[in-house]
This record gives structure tokens, C-alpha cells and sequence, in this order.
């Protein structure tokens, strides 16, 4: 089907094409959105709230990119609200406990191990994702997208709309926090 | 170190639900868009409550400065101050109401 045929159908409510459009792309907003929450059930929520986003404000899609850059776009937004929402809770959980009246525990998963990641690199990513953890947001889905969606830095660009040159440099970033991360953590581990 | 930054290199694609659409249809069929859930979720954010908290300090700050300012003699009318002192008035400036002067009454 023709992106733009796909693109009138849906904004016709045409539920066939949406069903189309999410059997086509849902493991690929799936896999972002686990690649930045960093929790199976949450990674899910994510993919279907991006999902409904994208059904109800397709008539904003212009068409300026393609169809599945402006997936990623509302994909990455919404799990990067949803992270931002587990920290307020995680906060108010907090101040919570001070008083003692907490009952509700938020959900923590330290050791996220991503299905896709051979057994071999099961560990080692179960660390890497740790400190993927402590990045700030931009550097956090640069790396992500490049790495485990495998995008060139080009279409990473194209996705976080912003110049090549942004995106490299965001990389390099990436990478030194991220080797200071993990020696900072390999450190502890020695001692 | 490097290995375990290298890690995440040749993974695959983490499979989603099977009935990822059965569940989106769901969630849609469910999803309340009246305009009072709308405005539920407006009112539940965080930044309405704080915009509310501060207009409240605020209409409260004015209201006890207000109050606080020293009364203007010269705003009374010159006809009223010519009768309370005729009579032996004081005015009950606060009241806008003339009082009697008790400590000139025999």
C-alpha cells in the first residue's frame, strides 16, 4: 500500500488501515519504546498510547517525513513522558514514606535484560542498560535508536529533528558518559 | 568495557504483543473523550494547581496590603470634615459611618 493512499485512508478512519498500519510497525515501536522505558509491560503501554496518538492527530502528518519517522517521533515521545511520569511518582512515593503513608510501591526493574540481545551479550547489556539509564533524555534516545533499532545517525536525525552534526555529537557524548558510567561501576565491582 | 559497551550490537528487533491491535481497539472502544473528562485532565495537572495555589497568595497578598494602607484625610469631602467638626465629630474613617467623638462628650 502507497504511504500516501495509507495516510488518506487513515484520515478517513479507515479502521482496516489502521490495522494495517499497527501490524506493520508494532514491533518496531515496541522495540523503541522498551529500548527507553526499559520494562516489558511498560514498553507495551507505550507502543499502544503511540498508537492511538498517531490514529487521532494523523491529520497533522503533512507528510514532510515518512510515515514511520513520525511513528518513531510519537513513539519516543510518549515513552519519554512516561519516564518523566514514573519519576514524579517515584518522588511523590518518596516524600510519601517520609510521612509513612506510602502504600503503593512503585515499580523498579534494575535488572532489565532485553530479549532481543543474544545470550552471550545477556550481561554485559544488562549492565550497558544500567547506564543507559543515567543519560540525559536526548543522548538516551540518540544511543537507543542508533544502536538498538540500528538507524544511521542520519535517520536518527531525521527523527529527533535536528542537524547530523547534532546527532554525532550527541553520540560522542553518549559514549563518554557512558564509558564513565560503567568504569564507575566496574570500579565498585573490584573493590 | 568496551565489550559491554559494544553489547547491545547485533540484537534483534524485541517482538511485541500478538494482539497489540485487539488491545488498541479495546483501549479506543473504552477511551471517555467527552469534554468533562477533558477538562478533568486539565484540572488534574500539576500546573493548574500551582497557577491556582499562586493567584490565591496573590488575591490574598493585595487584599491584606490593601487593607494595610493608611486612610487619605484628603479624599473626605471638605463639607463633611466642616460638619464633624462642627459637632464634635470623629470620623469613622475605616466605616465610611460618622462616629461621635466620646472624648469630648461631657
Amino acid at each position: 500500500m502507497l504511504e500516501q493512499e495509507l495516510v488518506d485512508r487513515l484520515k478517513n478512519g479507515d479502521e482496516s488501515a489502521f490495522k494495517y498500519v499497527v501490524e506493520t510497525w508494532q514491533d518496531m515501536v515496541y522495540n523503541t519504546a522498551l529500548g527507553i522505558v526499559q520494562n516489558n509491560e511498560d514498553a507495551e503501554d507505550v507502543a499502544q498510547e503511540a498508537f492511538i496518538q498517531a490514529y487521532e492527530s494523523v491529520s497533522q502528518f503533512k507528510g514532510d517525513s515518512k510515515f514511520s519517522t513520525w511513528l518513531y517521533r510519537i513513539t519516543v515521545s510518549k515513552a519519554l513522558d512516561h519516564l518523566r511520569k514514573k519519576k514524579r511518582k517515584k518522588r511523590f512515593a518518596f516524600l510519601q514514606s517520609l510521612f509513612g503513608t506510602n502504600e503503593e510501591e512503585v515499580r523498579h526493574t534494575p535488572d532489565f535484560h532485553h530479549p532481543g540481545v543474544s545470550l552471550e551479550n545477556k550481561e554485559r547489556a544488562g549492565i550497558l542498560f544500567q547506564a543507559i539509564e543515567k543519560l540525559p533524555e536526548s543522548q538516551r534516545v540518540a544511543f537507543t535508536l542508533h544502536k538498538l533499532e540500528g538507524l544511521s545517525y542520519q535517520e536518527v536525525a531525521e527523527i529527533m529533528e535536528t542537524s547530523l552534526s547534532s546527532i554525532e555529537s550527541l553520540m560522542h557524548r553518549a559514549k563518554n558518559n557512558l564509558k564513565k558510567n560503567l568504569t564507575e561501576y566496574y570500579q565498585k565491582i573490584e573493590k | 568495557m568496551e565489550k559491554t559497551l559494544n553489547s547491545l550490537d547485533g540484537s534483534k528487533r524485541a517482538k511485541s504483543n500478538p494482539f497489540m491491535f485487539t488491545r488498541i481497539q479495546a483501549r479506543l472502544q473504552n477511551s471517555d473523550n467527552s469534554h468533562w473528562t477533558a477538562a478533568a485532565r486539565v484540572l488534574n495537572r500539576p500546573v493548574f494547581a500551582i497557577a491556582t495555589l499562586l493567584l490565591v497568595i496573590l488575591m490574598n497578598a493585595a487584599i491584606f496590603l490593601q487593607s494595610n494602607e493608611p486612610v487619605n484625610n484628603n479624599n473626605i469631602p471638605e463639607e463633611e470634615q466642616l460638619f464633624a467638626k462642627e459637632y464634635n465629630l470623629v470620623q469613622g474613617l475605616e466605616d465610611g459611618v460618622l462616629a461621635v467623638n466620646n472624648d469630648e462628650q461631657p
